[in-house]
């Protein structure tokens, strides 16, 4: 499992390389997550709302409420423009760390 | 039997109470939950199982309420749902002046004071400023006013005596303004002295007009309403009138084309009329006559072509960028080149005409032509005294408004032992006297817009509110209301919000001690100095009323008539008076007492030129010295039955003889310079104060060579007045029938000249006695505030056995050191403001050492009397009572 803290840094860029794909809701981006991570990164409700509502509210994301096939209604989330530049950011920013130790530890770098 | 609904129902019912959580974020949360559980149930899971799973996945409702109030606020901020939180503050402040206003309820005494005080501070400050920036606004209304300048003569004696007189000759600019080419214009005027105006059926004197040439209307800016501003003075028999005028003698008709005529015969026509003059015009008059119509009176020694006569008043406009100080210089030089051996040249001086209201004092008008001027330094002393009101306002105010909130100690206190923040502390002490202020700034206006009119007419006024004026104030005085509430307040509050609880709980501090103290040193130093002023100004003005004037004016009574009518009936006018004994003496003069005397060159026969010297004289008739009571010091006065008087001799006054240096003046030939021929001294008279008592008196000569009556002064005999007026009418009438007869009294005539220290000892008085009332009433609520807030301590110290006297001690002590420290500072700046304008008197009461003293004694009484009565107050109330009650 992650610390608290690196989860936290981590939130952000996975949610916004997550939904750059396509839009999508709460519960299915925590699944993603699981998924990817090999169950490694899991949160809960708790965590993951208040950053997505953060992120809309700092203009990154867009909501829609959305009917479902079982007739619920889901919010979805997607990134805007300024979501898109973000994650540009994010993305160089996570690299750097990532070359630095790749190297430090001897593995090859591998760009995803 | 497990129920999903219900444990979801149940679930929610946390988030639903909590405000952080908006029913979107609840529906959101929950269709989450239900992905969890659906996916768990669909492994297998019975629902009780994979609903506890899937509550359990999604986190608790604490984690989530931490998590998402981080977001909230953030959101909040960000989103700028300003209005919320604007909403909350409104709320917070209306919860703190709910509270000031409780307690102002509960000290309506204070709260009054402070609002009243500060509200008559600031209105009296408002009227004076009001005063102050009139005065300061003279002539500027016109539009080229800095490039307009009048030309004075000063002209200096072989004795280098100089006399700087607003006149000038006529030849002057019409002789150079070719030349220089930086003179634009130039216009002249000459006073149209005592003037009679005929229409029909309207007949009556005028007193204020000029002749003046066609380009006056183009210098400055008196707005011409009808008429053409261009020619309207160009031909001659053409007069402009102001709309008063107009309706005085037309009624509602248009007058222009029509015919005025003048002093019985010149037909005028009526080309222009001008409106109204501005009070704030140093050149006051209610016609104008084409300068091409003026006619030198036959028996004039000099006519228009004249460098020498100074009988005008010339005003020239200069082009943009030109010097005054040049056109100065350009002007001697011609005077320098062009004079001869007769005269002496003249140095020329070019006035600004913004100058010229201000700048007049000592300055000779010749012709008496009712120039308006005034004293820069009185204004000064009003704007000063204004100022200290309104300091005395808002010292009281901080002073109260802190002392009250000081009173608030211990509820701030507990505010704070409850949580509340400084800043919250802060804002609710602040609330409280920014509310006062603003409440005293409104009530001000309010005060000085009713009182303008009542003020106005006490103190002569001549003008109204000025509107750009208020404007511009408001902006001022709100901020002297919100910086003095946010002294009043912010001072405490600091203070207050950073003491130690305990202590401040504690401890009987009191609070903003020393700046309290200050403030009213401060406040016991402007009222020193308040007082001495209303003292000094009083005084002074008694003085000149009991200072001997060298005549006796009272019930001599003054007529102006038109000269040439009277003229011819003078002697059977004369007659007919004297055979009545209501009356005693009629004589006749070129001017009256208090207004300038035409000043001539005089030297005694047989000596060299170059000892002449400059004197005022008078043209005055037979029996002048026993009509005005002058006092005969030796020889006689001028008498019928020496038949060469009038051509022959002269008085001279007593100064005069000392002037010239003169052993035995009776018999001594004396050479006018604007007469024929030597004349012989017959008599020698005491000084006399003619002019104002601003001047020293002058040496002076009266000599009887005259052409027309100017004045007439009538001597009556002491008793009714009423009836004598009446029979002066009857006589008037018969003499000249249709002659409209007007009169004043000669001591009204010269306590007129005195109008402006009256007005200013009325203003000094009432200001002083607001601010003294200010001061007092401050003062009076500190105290009792003090008092009211050592109630115990008196309550101890007089089951202690304390004596009503050593409580008066206890609490005079304070005060009577502010006191004397506070005139310390006074006595000096009382010292040099009052000597500043002392300085304008030629008469100069002396400031004795009482003037100092006594009011920092009378402040001193009055400060007793009100310790006196809180202490009594105080102590009559039963120990017990105090000390019970906390």
């Amino acid at each position: 499992m992650l610390t608290r803290e690196l989860a936290g840094a981590a939130a952000r860029p996975i949610i916004l390389a997550i939904l750059s794909h396509r839009e999508n809701y709460g519960y299915a981006i925590l699944q993603r997550i699981e998924v990817l991570s090999g169950g490694e990164l899991s949160w809960d409700d708790s965590t993951l709302y208040p950053v997505l509502h953060r992120l809309e509210s700092q203009g990154l994301l867009t909501s829609s409420w959305q009917k479902a096939d079982n007739q619920r209604r889901r919010k979805y989330y997607g990134l805007t423009a300024k979501g898109q530049q973000e994650l540009a950011v994010e993305k160089q920013q996570w690299l750097s760390v990532n070359a630095v130790l790749a190297q430090l530890w001897g593995l090859k770098p591998q760009i995803a | 039997m497990f129920n999903l609904e219900n444990a979801i129902a149940a679930w929610r019912r946390p988030f639903e109470v909590d405000p952080v959580f908006s029913p979107d974020d609840i529906e959101e949360l929950e269709g989450s939950l239900r992905d969890r559980f659906e996916l768990l149930s669909a492994k297998g899971l019975s629902d009780e199982n994979a609903f506890r799973q899937a509550a359990k996945q999604s986190g608790s409702y604490i984690s989530a309420e931490t998590e998402y109030r981080k977001v909230r606020w953030g959101k909040r901020r960000n989103e700028g749902r300003l209005m919320d939180e604007f909403v909350g503050r409104i709320s917070m402040v209306k919860n703190d002046l709910t509270i000031a206003l409780r307690i102002l309820r509960k000290q309506k005494g204070y709260a009054f004071i402070c609002v009243f005080g500060l509200a008559i501070g600031l209105a009296s400050c408002l009227l004076i400023a009001n005063h102050v920036y009139n005065q300061l606004s003279y002539d500027r209304f016109h539009e080229d006013a800095n490039n307009i300048y009048r030309v004075n003569i000063i002209f200096t004696d072989n004795s280098g005596t100089a006399t700087r007189m607003a006149n000038s000759p006529p030849a002057l600019l019409p002789g150079v303004s070719e030349e220089f080419p930086e003179i634009k214009r130039f216009a002249r005027l000459r006073y149209a002295g005592r003037t009679i105006f005929e229409q029909g059926q309207n007949r009556f004197y005028e007193n204020s007009g000029f002749y003046a040439d066609s380009s006056f209307l183009d210098i400055f800016s008196f707005p011409l309403m009808l008429g053409d501003k261009d020619t309207a003075l160009d031909q001659p028999n053409s007069i402009v009138i102001t709309e008063e005028i107009a309706t005085k003698y037309f009624g509602d008709e248009d007058p222009v084309g029509k015919l005025l005529n003048m002093n019985n015969g010149i037909p005028l026509r009526v080309t222009g009329i001008l409106a109204s003059i501005p009070a704030t015009s140093h050149l006051q008059f209610d016609f104008l006559v084409s300068f091409s119509t003026y006619v030198v009176p036959a028996g004039y020694r000099s006519d228009l072509t004249s460098w020498s006569w100074l009988g005008f008043l010339t005003f020239v406009q200069l082009q943009d960028g030109a010097s005054g100080s040049e056109l100065r210089d350009k002007l001697d030089k011609v005077y320098r080149d062009n004079s001869t051996g007769d005269w002496v040249p003249f140095q020329t001086e070019v006035q600004p005409l913004t100058d010229i209201y201000f700048g007049s004092a000592g300055l000779v008008d010749d012709l008496a032509s009712g120039l308006q001027s005034a004293n820069l330094t009185t204004v000064y002393v009003i704007g000063i005294v204004a100022l200290m009101i309104l300091l005395i306002a808002c010292f009281n105010f901080a002073n109260l408004a802190m002392a009250v909130s000081t009173g608030r100690r211990k509820g701030v206190i507990l505010r704070r032992i409850l949580g509340a923040d400084r800043g919250r502390l802060v804002r609710h002490l602040l609330v409280e006297p920014i509310a006062l202020s603003f409440l005293g700034l409104a009530l001000a206006y309010l005060l000085s817009l009713v009182a303008f009119p009542y003020i106005k007419g006490v103190l002569g006024w001549n003008y109204s509110i000025d509107w750009t004026l208020v404007q511009l104030s408001i902006p001022i005085a709100v901020l002297i209301a919100l910086i003095l509430g946010a002294i009043a307040g912010l001072y405490p509050a600091l203070v207050l919000s950073d003491q130690k609880a305990v202590l401040a709980l504690k401890d009987d501090l009191r609070t903003g001690s020393a700046m309290r103290k200050t403030l009213i040193a401060f406040q016991f130093c402007i009222s020193i100095v308040l007082i001495a002023s209303t003292f000094v100004v009083n005084g002074q003005i008694q003085y000149l009323s009991e200072q001997e004037l060298g005549f006796e004016g009272e019930s001599v009574v003054v007529m102006k008539p038109l000269s040439q009518e009277m003229a011819s009936h003078y002697e059977e006018f004369k007659s007919r008076l004297l055979s009545n004994s209501d009356f005693v003496n009629v004589s006749r003069g070129e001017r009256s007492m208090g207004e300038p005397w035409p000043v001539n060159s005089i030297l005694v026969d047989g000596r060299d030129e170059s000892e002449s010297k400059q004197v005022m004289g008078n043209h005055v008739g037979y029996d002048y010295v026993e009509t005005m009571g002058i006092k005969l010091v030796e020889g006689r006065t001028f008498s019928k039955e020496y038949p060469r008087d009038s051509t022959n001799s002269i008085i001279l006054s007593a100064s005069a003889v000392e002037y010239l240096g003169l052993e035995n003046p009776i018999g001594t030939e004396i050479q006018h310079f604007t007469l024929d021929g030597p004349r012989t001294v017959i008599g020698v008279v005491e000084d006399i104060n003619y002019s104002s008592l601003h001047h020293e008196r002058t040496p002076m000569v009266l000599i009887m060579n005259f052409v027309d009556v100017d004045y007439l002064f009538i001597r009556l005999s002491p008793g009714q007045l009423s009836e004598k007026i009446a029979a002066l009418e009857k006589v008037w009438e018969a003499t000249v029938p249709g002659l409209p007869m007007e009169f004043r009294f000669l001591d009204d005539q010269v306590t007129e000249l005195y109008q402006k220290e009256q007005t200013l000892s009325y203003l000094i008085n009432a200001f002083t006695g607001l601010a003294i009332v200010l001061a007092i009433l401050g003062l009076y609520g500190l105290i009792s505030f003090a008092v009211n807030q050592r109630m115990k301590e008196i309550g101890v110290r007089k089951v202690l056995g304390a004596s009503f006297p050593s409580l008066l001690v206890l609490f005079s002590r304070q005060y009577a050191l502010l006191l004397v420290i506070a005139s310390a500072i006074a006595i000096p700046v009382m010292r040099y403001v009052m000597g500043l304008w002392l300085e304008d008197f030629a008469y100069r009461m002396e400031i004795s050492w009482w003037i100092y003293i006594l009011p920092t004694v009378l402040l001193a009484f009055v400060a007793l009397a009100t310790i006196m009565h809180r202490t009594v107050y105080a102590s009559l109330v039963n120990p017990v009572e105090v000390l019970r009650s906390e």
